[in-house]
């Protein structure tokens, strides 16, 4: 703020300020004059609920003779990690400079994250939550990318684009949901055994000391309480199968719904006013995209935790 | 500048954000699956409308019952940990 306001004491300053605004308002005026507002005739471009597909001269084992743009995305959100991944520790050195010492910085930080929520279990989370938030958000941010579902091949009048926010694509979303899920079951298994099925199927009722002492009317009471709640924990198991249904689907609606959102209200503002309009926007999904990345993670992590929690879960008390 | 904030600890900030988020969707989505699938036997069976009628019922009461454990599950769970440290 300092700079500035030294620069525009100088006539220099003070002009170079002005052209700067000048441009900026040109741009925006443009923008609106080359924007659906100022022209009705315009069409909004197709948005496709589905990720589109990108049709291939040769045939494709599983998907035929086309293939998702979201797929490509995800291959290039790969790509970019397992590179990452490589040049960080190539030149492994015990006193890290440079490029190694920015990733282990970003890696320990979240480490102490997860490992503030997660406590001595982090050790055995930290691997696939990790992995989730870096994918999420990697390829969050890669969809705001220019080219980005701008550059395509042309097919009946409109533009199939190369690629697509791979998390704009329902199919990956529950790819990762199921992921999520079924490693809860893993862990469960992993760090309780065999009890941890106890979640979901519950028919044991509460012991009751005074049933053995207690005689007639009050015994047969007693019995039928137990009998209760023995239907009532068998229910509670039933409930739980249940839920683990409506968390593959609330991980996967959530980050497509999201994801999927952006992808919309950017295309609708680019449509309204070509340039610059779009820009608060965009920092809106870096935003946006980073805080789903957070929850994905964050939700696993919970759900990992319950699920290896002892005393079975703590639900059924 | 003015006074430094009092900080928010983001580990918390994001527990919160999550739980809530995923309280909402547990409410909702037991409705659409029961919804879906009922719609889905129906059509099969040529019942229409009464196992859609049924399981949409049941998601509507299945749904805050899922969220109320589960929430209660989560508390308590990170209310021990708060206790162990």
């Amino acid at each position: 703020m300092k700079g500035l306001m030294s620069a525009l004491r100088t006539p220099k300053g003070c002009l170079g300020c002005l052209g700067i605004l000048l441009l900026t308002v040109a741009v925006a005026v443009a923008g609106l004059m080359l924007g659906g507002i100022a022209n009705p005739g315009y069409k909004l471009p197709p948005i496709s609920l589905k990720a589109e597909e990108i049709p291939l001269p040769f045939n494709v084992p599983l998907f035929g003779h086309s293939v998702p743009n979201t797929l490509p995305a995800t291959w290039l959100t790969m790509l970019v990690l397992i590179v990452v991944a490589f040049f960080a520790t190539r030149k492994m050195e015990l006193v890290p400079s440079g490029f190694q010492n920015a990733v282990e910085a970003i890696v320990e930080m979240f480490y102490n994250f997860v490992e503030g929520v997660a406590g001595e279990k982090a050790r055995h989370f930290f691997p696939l939550v990790a992995t989730f938030f870096f994918f999420i958000l990697i390829s969050n941010w890669m969809g705001i990318l220019p080219g980005y579902g701008s550059f395509g091949v042309k097919e009946h009048e409109a533009i199939i684009p190369f690629f697509r926010s791979a998390n704009a694509h329902l199919s990956t979303t529950l790819a990762l949901a199921i992921v999520s899920v079924s490693a809860t079951q893993v862990f469960g298994f992993k760090l309780l055994g065999l009890p941890f099925l106890r979640r979901y199927f519950t028919f044991k009722s509460s012991p009751r000391k005074e049933d053995s002492e207690a005689g007639g009317f009050a015994r047969l009471v007693g019995k039928l309480g137990g009998f209760m709640e023995r239907i009532g924990n068998a229910f509670a198991g039933i409930l739980e199968l249940v839920s683990e249904f409506i968390k593959i689907l609330s991980f996967s609606f959530r980050l497509f719904g999201n994801i999927f959102a952006g992808e919309v209200l950017l295309i609708v503002v680019s449509y309204l006013c070509a340039f610059l309009a779009s820009l608060p926007f965009m920092f809106l999904e870096i935003f946006v995209g980073f805080v789903q990345a957070l929850i994905f993670s964050m939700l696993s992590l919970v759900f990992f935790m319950i699920a290896t929690a002892h005393h079975g879960s703590g639900e059924s008390h | 500048m003015a006074k430094k904030k009092q900080g928010v600890d983001m580990k918390d900030a994001v527990w919160v954000l999550a739980v809530g988020s995923q309280l909402g969707l547990s409410i909702a989505l037991p409705v659409i699956l029961g919804l879906a699938v009922g719609y889905w036997i129906d059509t099969r069976l040529g019942t229409l409308p009464w196992i859609t009628l049924l399981l949409t019922l049941a998601g509507a009461i299945g749904g805050p019952i899922i969220a109320y454990r589960w929430v209660i599950s989560t508390v308590r769970k990170r209310f021990e940990e708060g206790e162990e440290s």
